[in-house]
Parts: structure tokens; sequence; C-alpha cells
């Protein structure tokens, strides 16, 4: 007789999400940073904002800085630079 | 009895137990296959909703019903009677301050510590002797090993992606150690935790794998002693010089010498904390950590003053004490297991709800 194994695999969480929007441009739009701290991102995070102020002259900046390169942004700092622009930049990578 | 997780076909046991590594269910020890009856005879005790939600596990963010960890802690060789504590452990790692997803990915070696205080450490037959860790003993071994279980079923914690710890340690199969109540004489984890001494408690840390300072307690005074102890806390390349929590397993032949020349668990802290240092000069000669770190030990300490000390115990709650192990040899053993550091791993505990209680 065969034996029976249960799954021990979680389920993965369902997220509800809202809809995309999707941005005819990027130029003029407001952009939003997500960035870690790590020592060895900072430069590059650095010359990416110069670039897109250069290049896309954006209407307005809300930046998240991680306090902790090693955690999650929290939740209402995101949710605050969700409503505060129009397309973010997630860099959390070391 | 309504479960809901599919069901895999095995036509004998050897088969199962491919099964389960065919489909990846199991970091390589062989597991318990997990059958309807065995999941069934854990519910049956839990008497909880099987689809209750615990939580959700990182990275993988897997939702860990109560079904699921019953699962899991079968595979683990769990008793019934002690899936309280794996839950209890599990609903602990999920709290905010633990960063459970940072600890599952990060390149640093940690992995939660499952340390169980209280009444049930004897009721259910946990070892605080010889051998604390856990080999030899089916509880303190299947609660660990049902905890990493968790975390690899649920979180899919694998090793490379996403999970980068850099070497791992042997804690990542089986991490569990319970306190021994006889030996401490001292206040006990579950109530310098805020609980009731009929209380018993889960408290989980993330750690390194444990290691041994022979403390010479058996022929040292306690001013030695402390020293000893203070010294391998500080120590150049570990991650608590940025701050953040460490275990301090203590032998009991140590601690019977520090509370007889009269040292409460709150002084012992207060002292280590005050030696476990190294002087600024130390530290800028020779540097463990890059001087552009977020929690570099500049932040907290005068970098221009070469005399200062450099602490590597930030905050009295940093230091998380629990007597257990074998008497041991004059050396006087204890085992020091260091944090991830400031970026997260932070003590938690939870009370354990068993059945009807």
């Amino acid at each position: 007789m065969a034996i029976e194994l249960l799954d021990p695999v979680g389920d993965v969480e369902a997220v509800t999400r809202a809809d995309e929007r999707v941005l005819d441009t990027l130029a003029g739009k407001r952009v939003g940073y997500i960035f870690n701290q790590h020592t060895s991102a900072l430069v590059f995070w650095r010359a990416l904002e110069r670039e897109i102020e250069a290049r896309l002259a954006p209407a307005g900046t809300h930046r998240v800085y991680k306090v902790n390169t090693w955690a999650s942004a929290p939740n209402d700092e995101v949710a605050r630079l969700v409503q505060a622009t129009d397309y973010a930049l997630v860099g959390v990578g070391a | 009895m309504r479960l809901t997780s599919q069901i895999h076909l095995a036509e004998d046991l050897e088969e199962a137990v491919e099964l389960c590594y065919l489909k990846r269910w199991t970091d390589g020890l062989p597991v318990v296959p997990p059958t309807r009856g065995a999941v069934e005879r854990i519910l049956t005790y839990l008497d909880r909703d099987p689809q209750e939600v615990v939580g959700v596990i990182a990275p993988r963010n897997g939702v860990a019903t109560i079904e699921k960890i019953a699962i899991n802690c079968v595979m683990a060789g769990c008793r019934p009677e002690v899936v309280p504590i794996v839950i209890a452990a599990i609903a602990a790692m999920l709290a905010d301050r633990f960063n459970l997803n940072g600890v599952q990915t990060t390149t640093h070696c940690c992995a939660p510590l499952v340390m169980v205080s209280g009444p049930a450490v004897k009721t259910l037959g946990f070892n605080t002797k010889e051998g604390a860790f856990g080999h030899g003993c089916r509880a303190s071994a299947t609660v660990g090993r049902a905890v990493r279980l968790v975390l690899w079923n649920i979180g899919g914690g694998y090793p490379g992606e996403p999970c980068k710890t850099t070497h791992g340690h042997p804690g990542y199969y089986s991490f569990c150690v319970a306190e021994d109540s006889d030996a401490n004489p001292w206040e006990p984890l579950n109530v310098e935790r805020g609980y009731d001494p009929a209380d018993t408690v889960v408290t989980v840390t993330a750690t390194e794998g444990p290691r041994l300072i022979g403390t010479g307690a058996g022929y040292s005074p306690a001013s030695d002693v402390l020293f000893v102890l203070a010294e391998s806390i500080a120590v150049l390349g570990s991650p608590n010089v940025t701050g953040g929590d460490m275990v301090l397993v203590m032998g009991p032949m140590a601690v019977q010498n520090l509370a007889s020349a009269g040292y409460s668990k709150a002084s012992v802290k207060a002292e280590l904390m005050r030696l476990a240092s190294r002087p600024v000069r130390e530290m800028k000669r020779r540097r463990s950590i890059s001087g552009e770190h977020p929690m570099h030990w500049t932040k907290v300490v005068d970098p221009a003053d070469d005399a200062a000390p450099v602490p590597f115990i930030r905050h009295i709650d940093n230091l998380v004490m629990l007597v257990t192990g074998g008497w041991g040899s004059g050396g006087a053993f204890c085992s020091l297991c260091p944090g991830w550091g400031a970026p997260g791993g932070y003590t938690v505990s939870r009370r354990v709800q068993f059945p009807g209680r």
C-alpha cells in the first residue's frame, strides 16, 4: 500500500497590489529612491542620482535611505514614498 | 480533520525518504516522512485549527500555518508535546526586531538559537547537562531541527539563493539549548525576560556557533573569571563591535564561582559590559570593519581618544546569559555565541502555550 506524504512547503503569501501604472516618459516625473547605505554602494547611488537629475530633471525627489542596510525599509516609509512619487528606483543589495 | 496540503505518494519507506530529498524538503539530513497519521497526531494534541496562521516566513514569504508547522515537526522527529515550543520559537522569530529576512539571507553566519527555560525543560526531557546543545537528547535535537525545517520549507532558506551565509555553521541543522534551573543560583531566563516562573518561555537570538571559553573558575578567583570572559567577548573580528546581542552560555562551575563571590546575574552583566572592550588605538590599528560601515564603532566612541574603550556590549540587554551544561573540569567551560551585530537577530521571547492551559 502506498504511503501518503503531506507537502511541508508553505504557500507563498498572497499580496494585493495596486494596478500597474505605465508612464509615457520618466522625464519630469517625481522620482523615489530606496537605497541601502552600505559602503560598497554609496558611490554608485550618488552617481546614479546625479545622472537621474541631469537626464530626467525630476519634478520632485523622495529618498528612503535605510538606516539598517540589512533590514527591509519600514512599511510606512515605503507607503509615503509611493504616495509622493511617480516611479522609484530600489537598490538594496550590498 | 480538514488538511489542505498536497499529498504525494511513495511505494515504501525507502522511496518516501528519497522523495523528501527529491522534493528538496530537507537540507541534507534524512527526515521522517510526514505521513497523514503522524501529522494528525500532532494536530490532535495541539487542538488548534490547522489553518490558523502563525506568521509569514521570510525570505520566501511562505505562510506558516499550524498544519505546515506540524508537518515539519513530524519530519524533524518531534513528539507532539514539544511542538508548542517550536510554535513559540517561530512566533518569536517573526518579531520585527529579530529581522528574520536578514538573518536568513545575510552573508554573516548566524542561525536562530532557541533557548528554552521554565518548567517544561524538565517535564519534556530537555538536556541541561553534558552535551547541552542537543546531541543525545530527542527534545533538544528535534525542537532545533523542526525550527530549521520550518525556515527551510516554509521560509525558503536555501544556501546560495537566496541565503548568502558565507560558511553557515552546524547549528543550521539544529540549534536548541535549555536552561538548568537546578544549577542556576540566579534569576532564570524566563523570569528575567518578564514572565512568571511557572511559564515555560522560548527565547531566540540569532548567533554564530558556540565558542568554548575555558574560564579557569575551578581554580581562579571570580575577578579572573570575569576578565577571561570579557577578553573572549571583545575579540577583533567579532560582529558585536557594531552592537547587537550575544548569548553567553554559562557552565555551572563558573556560575557557582561567581555566585559564591557575591555576584548576581545583573552584576556579572555589568562587569562584563565594563570589561569587554578594546582601546581605540588598537581598533584603529587593526581594522576589522570598514571605516565607512554604517554601524561603525566611531558612531559611539570618539576616535580621537586613543585610550577610550570601544565596547563590545553596547547595552546591558545585549548580553543574554543562560546557565546549563555539565559540571566539567577545573577549566569551567562556558560557551559564547556572538550575535549578528547591530543589523538584527535581536533577542525575542515568547511564552509557550500548551493545549488546555
